[in-house]
């Protein structure tokens, strides 16, 4: 079994379509994340997915720090379009803590996309924010010794590998983060996902790595 | 596409399938460390019959010590691995002298050339001799691009009897490295990189003929299936996989 733990709701894309191949592909679960701030246009998409895909499906919800609390979420989803301004991020730690909801965090590395908010700065909150628990999605090889040398020692953090590309990337990130801090995610619709579900498909790792990998970490993350 | 489409293909595709973009070789920027022997169990996990490459200390230390690295490999797996020979034209007629001998003493068929790494552009005329020189030899320049294509288009227009593949398709910049280069005939488009954006090929497709397009998978700066699922992303006749995957590298490099 898989379950995405990154699949992007946005209104560009055709989201149930994108869900739909990655069932076919073995993608079991969905955790949706907004990056869109809108209200009004995120509810008439999760709206649409209810209607449309709840009894085939199993889905969880993220949702901005804006619409917390909610009783049907799951964590607080931090996008790009927040990670510009201070009192967002402050909003969305704090939220976190208040309402014991996990954190993810929108991240592309800084080699394409450099506006961002910095590994550096993410490191701070979750050092004033201890008990928050964090995923970082989306982060790249190319910022592996930073991701390391930042986040080594704070077991509250977890990562995506959504856009790890690297060769045995997997193995390197297991070695020092073990595979207990390591989740399965796609970033679909807005990346093309069968880069991910190949690489398990032809991992070396162990079964029991793999398992927790695919869902494990994530539902005993979000105790679902 | 479903589940039994792609991992059918794919198994269809093993002990064909010819990547033109690979090294080996270490980079403890990120951790890498790849040798002939592991790279070779890579290629028959995913079912690569043989790799085009070049070696990362080319680009980072000397490239004449990553030849030395590849002519190694070569030796050791000559039906698995063949050999890119690496070229800085800074070093002028000794770079002349290593091209020549590579390509006519040990048999390499293609050039790897990064401009950001040898802080030159292609475009450079101390790049034009090695590229003239090239055209003699009749060897495939392998160039990186991350540019759009601007640099690739210079000299693709300037010498087109030179063939060129655009190792990455532009990189973050590859819808316009396509709109730039897909008049071009000299042009081949290579679509590695950590970009996983939907649809890539589907939008070269429009452009480009199939037979322009090759697999590469970068390793060990990606993992294979980063490309390959890159192209089973877009739907195609088995007949055109095929070309991607591996007749139309066959055919370019008369193998």
């Amino acid at each position: 079994m898989i379950i995405d733990s990154y699949f992007l709701v946005n209104d560009k894309h055709n989201i149930i379509n994108e869900i739909c191949r990655l069932y076919n592909l073995g993608v079991k679960g969905f955790i949706l994340h907004s990056v869109i701030c809108n209200k009004y246009t995120l509810y008439n998409i999760i709206e649409n997915l209810d209607y449309n895909i709840s009894n085939k499906y199993n889905f969880y919800i993220t949702l901005p720090p804006n619409l917390i609390p909610n009783k049907d979420t799951v964590g607080v989803f931090l996008p790009k379009c927040l990670q510009n301004d201070n009192k967002e991020i402050l909003d969305a730690f704090e939220k976190s803590q208040k309402y014991n909801l996990p954190l993810f965090i929108h991240y592309r590395e800084g080699w394409h996309d450099k506006t961002y908010l910095k590994l550096e700065k993410i490191k701070e909150y979750i050092e004033k924010f201890r008990n928050v628990k964090v995923v970082i999605n989306g982060i790249n090889y190319s910022e592996l010794l930073k991701i390391i040398n930042l986040f080594y020692k704070l077991d509250n953090v977890l990562f995506d590998i959504s856009m790890f590309q690297s060769l045995e990337g997997l193995k390197i990130l297991i070695e020092y983060f073990s595979d207990e801090r390591i989740i399965f995610g796609t970033g679909a619709p807005i990346n093309n996902p069968i880069p991910n579900i190949l690489k398990i498909r032809y991992s070396t790792l162990s079964k029991k790595s793999l398992e927790k990998i695919c869902y494990s970490n994530i539902l005993s993350f979000l105790n679902i | 596409m479903n589940k039994i489409d792609i991992f059918s293909i794919l198994e269809k595709l093993r002990g064909k399938i010819i990547d033109v973009h690979a090294h080996i070789g270490s980079d403890q920027r990120f951790l890498f460390r790849l040798n002939a022997d592991n790279a070779v169990k890579v290629m028959d996990r995913y079912g690569i019959k043989k790799g085009y490459f070049s070696a990362i200390e080319s680009l980072l230390c000397d490239y004449k010590l990553g030849n030395n690295y590849i002519l190694d490999a070569v030796n050791r797996y000559p039906d698995r691995i063949n050999g890119l020979v690496s070229i800085n034209p800074y070093f002028r007629d000794e770079a002349i002298d290593e091209l020549k001998k590579y390509v006519l003493e040990y048999g390499f068929r293609g050039v790897k050339f990064h401009p950001n790494y040898f802080y030159i552009e292609p475009s450079h005329d101390l790049s034009s001799t090695v590229w003239e020189i090239m055209i003699e030899l009749n060897v495939v320049l392998m160039n990186h691009t991350y540019d759009g294509g601007v640099e690739v288009y210079k000299i693709a227009k300037k010498f087109p009897e030179l063939t060129i593949i655009a190792y990455h398709m532009g990189g973050n910049l590859w819808k316009e490295a396509i709109d730039k280069l897909y008049e071009l005939d000299n042009v081949y488009f290579e679509p590695s990189s950590s970009i996983t954006d939907p649809c890539m090929i589907e939008y070269a497709l429009k452009k480009v003929s199939i037979e322009k397009i090759l697999f590469g998978s970068d390793i060990p700066f990606n993992d294979p299936a980063v490309s390959i699922g890159k192209i089973l992303d877009s739907t195609l006749s088995f007949n055109d996989y095929e070309k991607i995957f591996y007749k139309n590298a066959e055919k370019l490099f008369s193998d």
